[in-house]
């Protein structure tokens, strides 16, 4: 990943001819003023020079311009050396590979390692965005394989076996189906995720029934619930101004979550401005703010790989990036052993 | 046969399942986990476990592990989507008598696993190439990995800067890969690092 030359514009003008050039002028000027103080008097006095004193002062300012741009050189050299040295260390870096970094003597100015702890930190930055992308990956593929694969083999299962009587045939259909279902809603999640991951969410604010939006996200909900044995139960009625399509979007994430982790039961609260959920499921694995990141999920390991143990934590990254668009946030108010509480506060648009 | 059949998901469970009862065989059991793959083995009565790798709970290198060192351990077969050769290693590791693919069509599963069970004792496990690299190249490749640049791994090491550059080129073309960033995940996924 080396920087195409041409990167470099043709006119930039390279640091050290000026530091040459300063550090010249200022060995070079007390010389000239000397002389300048030296021969003044005397050439007021007598009105003029003899031509072997001309010749000297020729050869001295000569001399005296010579040593100070041969000064400036050496010195220009001298100092920006940390800095030539850091551009050659980064040339020579192998970037890519995971834990590359810059290695720090100890020996170099202040600024020189300034800029190389930056350097490291923002490398550091990627590789880790990058890791967790390839383990997100990882996961991703696990995750759309194993239900194709199953879908297969009860596809075959169903062509091939006579002997299933019409209930199997039934329940193995409706199986497949709500999977399907499961899987679509997947791939939805990451086309909003990877949308909202690079843009702001424009909103379409109108005056809204957030009791109603959540009931219509929970309908939506019902054959999960049931299949899960999930008790859910609504209270609270507030209106804001909100974009409804967009927050019932987050709700549906919040809420499928809530689902699918609870034990027996899960409770929507709505107050104005803000929505509160809680389940009685296991609580969260991590801290929400590192769940809540876009292809992000709870890392496991197996023989020494990282791998992210699903794709779970999508849905959280876009039900917080769609209520930060409203300009509020999601919080935790409680997650441990009796539970998850999030709280989804809506920002300006509370009526 | 009695087969227990331990995956996270639920309707690969009942493909199997349906799939290999037509196929002949008893199916003892379904768990979700490693976990309950330990509990269940633990109970007796089962020949062969098809076990996922990457599961809730305990995964299926540690469930392998745990299942395979009991008393009466039934024979673990290992059928998952991964194929990555650490993880191959890991299962090898851990006493698992094959390792199979999920992709696998139910009828030539089937008959894989009467001839594993005919024959427990058989290598079974894929073949996992390692490539032969000497102690100075795989040396190089582990600073390579941390990191270091040609010039820090010669010093490190005392060598020549283009000593260092013979050994990653011996390795990378080992490992048949072109630069270093292939070489390090080329060789993490072997297991090398």
């Amino acid at each position: 990943m080396r920087a195409p030359r041409s990167d470099r514009a043709p006119s930039t003008r390279s640091l050290r001819s000026q530091l040459a050039w300063v550090i010249a002028v200022l060995s070079g000027l007390p010389n000239l003023v000397l002389v300048g103080t030296v021969l003044l008097p005397v050439y007021r006095r007598t009105g003029s020079l003899t031509p072997g004193v001309w010749m000297f002062i020729g050869a001295w300012l000569v001399a005296v311009v010579g040593i100070s741009v041969f000064v400036g050189y050496v010195l220009s050299r001298q100092l920006l050396a940390p800095l030539s040295d850091v551009a050659e260390d980064i040339e020579a870096l192998p970037r890519a590979v995971p834990g590359a970094r810059l290695s720090m003597s100890g020996r170099e100015p202040r600024e020189v390692l300034a800029v190389k702890r930056a350097f490291n930190a923002m490398l550091e930055e990627m590789h880790q965005e990058q890791a967790r992308r390839s383990s997100f990956t990882a996961a991703l593929m696990h995750d759309l394989k194993t239900p194709l694969i199953a879908a297969n083999h009860l596809l075959n299962v169903v062509r091939d076996n006579e002997e299933l009587t019409r209930e199997q045939r039934i329940e193995v259909v409706s199986r497949l189906s709500t999977e399907n279902q499961a899987l679509i809603d997947l791939v939805q999640k990451m086309v909003d995720a990877h949308r909202l991951e690079l843009e702001d969410v424009p909103l379409k604010r109108e005056a809204s029934d957030l009791r109603v939006l959540v009931a219509g996200v929970l309908e939506r909900l019902q054959p999960l619930s049931r299949e899960r044995g999930v008790d859910v139960a609504v209270q609270g009625e507030a209106r804001a101004r909100v974009d409804p399509k967009e927050l019932e979007r987050a709700l549906y994430n919040l809420l499928s979550n809530a689902v699918r982790y609870a034990r027996s039961r899960i409770e929507v609260e709505v107050f104005p401005g803000m929505v509160r959920i809680s389940d009685d499921g296991p609580g969260l694995p991590e801290p929400l703010e590192r769940l809540a990141q876009p292809f992000n999920g709870q890392p496991v390991e197996i023989a020494g790989r990282r791998y992210t143990a699903g794709t779970g934590g999508l849905g959280l990254f876009i039900a917080r990036r769609v209520l930060e668009a409203h300009g509020g946030r999601l919080v935790t108010e409680a997650s441990g052993e009796r539970g998850t509480v999030l709280l989804a506060y809506l920002g300006g648009g509370a009526m | 046969m009695r087969v227990l059949i331990a995956d996270d998901h639920p309707l690969f469970r009942m493909g199997l399942a349906l799939a290999l009862g037509a196929e002949g065989f008893d199916v003892a059991g379904e768990v979700e986990n490693g976990r309950q793959a330990v509990e269940r083995c633990a109970q007796g009565g089962i020949d062969v476990v098809l076990m996922d790798v990457k599961m809730p709970d305990m995964d299926g290198i540690e469930a392998c592990r745990q299942a395979a060192a009991a008393p009466r351990a039934p024979v673990v077969v290992m059928l998952t989507t991964f194929e990555e050769p650490a993880i191959v290693r890991a299962a090898h590791e851990a006493g698992a008598t094959a390792f199979l693919s999920k992709e696998t069509e139910p009828r030539e599963l089937a008959r894989l696993l009467r001839a594993i069970l005919d024959d427990p004792e058989r290598d079974w496990m894929p073949r996992v190439e390692l490539p032969d690299l000497t102690p100075r190249e795989e040396q190089v490749l582990r600073l390579m990995a941390r990191g270091l640049s040609t010039k820090a791994i010669a010093k490190e090491l005392g060598l020549s800067p283009e000593t260092v550059k013979d050994y990653l080129l011996g390795a990378f073309r080992k490992l048949d890969v072109r630069d270093r960033v292939s070489a390090v995940r080329r060789a993490s996924e072997l297991g090398l690092l």
